[in-house]
């Protein structure tokens, strides 16, 4: 421990004027990485268990999909080019929460259950 | 009899950081986890206390801190999967706050090296996520959670300033 540093710290303002340039950078690179990275419409969506492809879904057929999945069940949606997690058994509902997605390259993951949904474009859909 | 003495004023302190350390893990997991909108992504409030414990105990005794508060931790929550997320991420995320510490500041203050390191935080706790469910498009989540740094990073920043501000210096010296 260094004292000279503690004084320093309690001697300055909490904030100066490198933590606001930080801060404002890493807003601005993400807000703009965020829309670089989901700005066009998806087709379809994958479906992923356990880090192996199960198989794809249209988004323009509206329907739910059930799951066996490992605490239980899953169920998730498709309408209006969207998919949305309605129910799911797992102890964070972290995928729930996602909420609806419809980007390409936008993902709802459940990591207790090992599922992923992944939107891709028309262009991915040759593999 | 000195040395004696330093050493249980050293063992006292890391216990007191360890168990503060601990509070901190407990009340974010019984916040609602609004911020939890991609595995992993964390608040990091004990992140504070790995601050506080560079700033007034050293680096030495910081490592100590964080490892002591994973395992634990992992034993409170009784979930060993646990500790595969949080052990890497606090472990990263305070080598960060070392390079930062040692290297710019004081000219990045507290709440810079808070930023970056709540950066670091959610980058290695998106990383294990991706890790753990076999596929690597969840760095996907990389923006969101940089945004999330952010807000995370400027919480911390604070906290740890007004805690190391008001902190009596018998408490280090
Ligand atoms: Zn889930």
């Amino acid at each position: 421990m260094n004292i000279d540093k503690i004084n320093i710290v309690k001697n300055s303002k909490p904030i100066k004027i490198w933590d606001l340039s930080i801060l404002i950078f890493v807003v601005t690179v993400s807000v703009v990485a965020f829309f670089l990275l989901f700005n066009q419409k998806g087709a379809v969506v994958q479906l992923w268990i356990d880090g192996k492809y199960i198989s794809d879904y249209n988004l323009n057929h509206t329907q739910s999909i059930e799951l066996d999945v490992h605490l239980g069940h899953m169920c998730f949606s498709i309408s209006d080019g969207k998919v949305f997690v309605v129910h799911a058994d797992c102890d964070d509902q972290i995928c729930v929460r996602m909420g609806e997605i419809d980007k390409v390259n936008q993902t709802i993951v459940c990591s207790p259950n090992n599922v992923i949904l992944r939107i891709v474009g028309e262009s991915d859909l040759d593999f | 009899m000195k040395k004696q003495y330093n050493i249980t004023k050293r063992t006292v302190r890391i216990a007191l950081f360890v168990a503060l350390a601990l509070v901190m893990y407990m009340v974010e997991s019984l916040v609602p986890p609004v911020f939890a909108f991609a595995p992993g992504a964390k608040l990091g409030l004990a992140n504070v206390v790995s601050l506080c414990a560079l700033v007034l105990l050293g680096i030495v005794d910081s490592y100590l801190v964080v490892v002591l508060r994973c395992i634990l931790a992992m034993f409170l929550v009784g979930n060993p999967t646990a500790l595969m997320y949080s052990l890497p991420s606090s472990i990263f995320a305070l080598s960060s706050m070392v390079l930062l510490y040692c290297f710019i500041f004081p000219k990045v203050s507290l709440m810079g090296i808070s930023f970056l390191s709540a950066i670091v935080f959610n980058i290695v706790q998106l990383l294990v996520a991706s890790w753990v469910v076999g596929n690597i498009y969840v760095v996907l989540y990389l923006p969101l959670m940089f945004l999330a740094s952010a807000g995370a990073g400027l919480f911390v920043g604070l906290l740890s300033f007004f805690v190391i501000k008001h902190t009596p210096s018998n408490v280090y010296l």
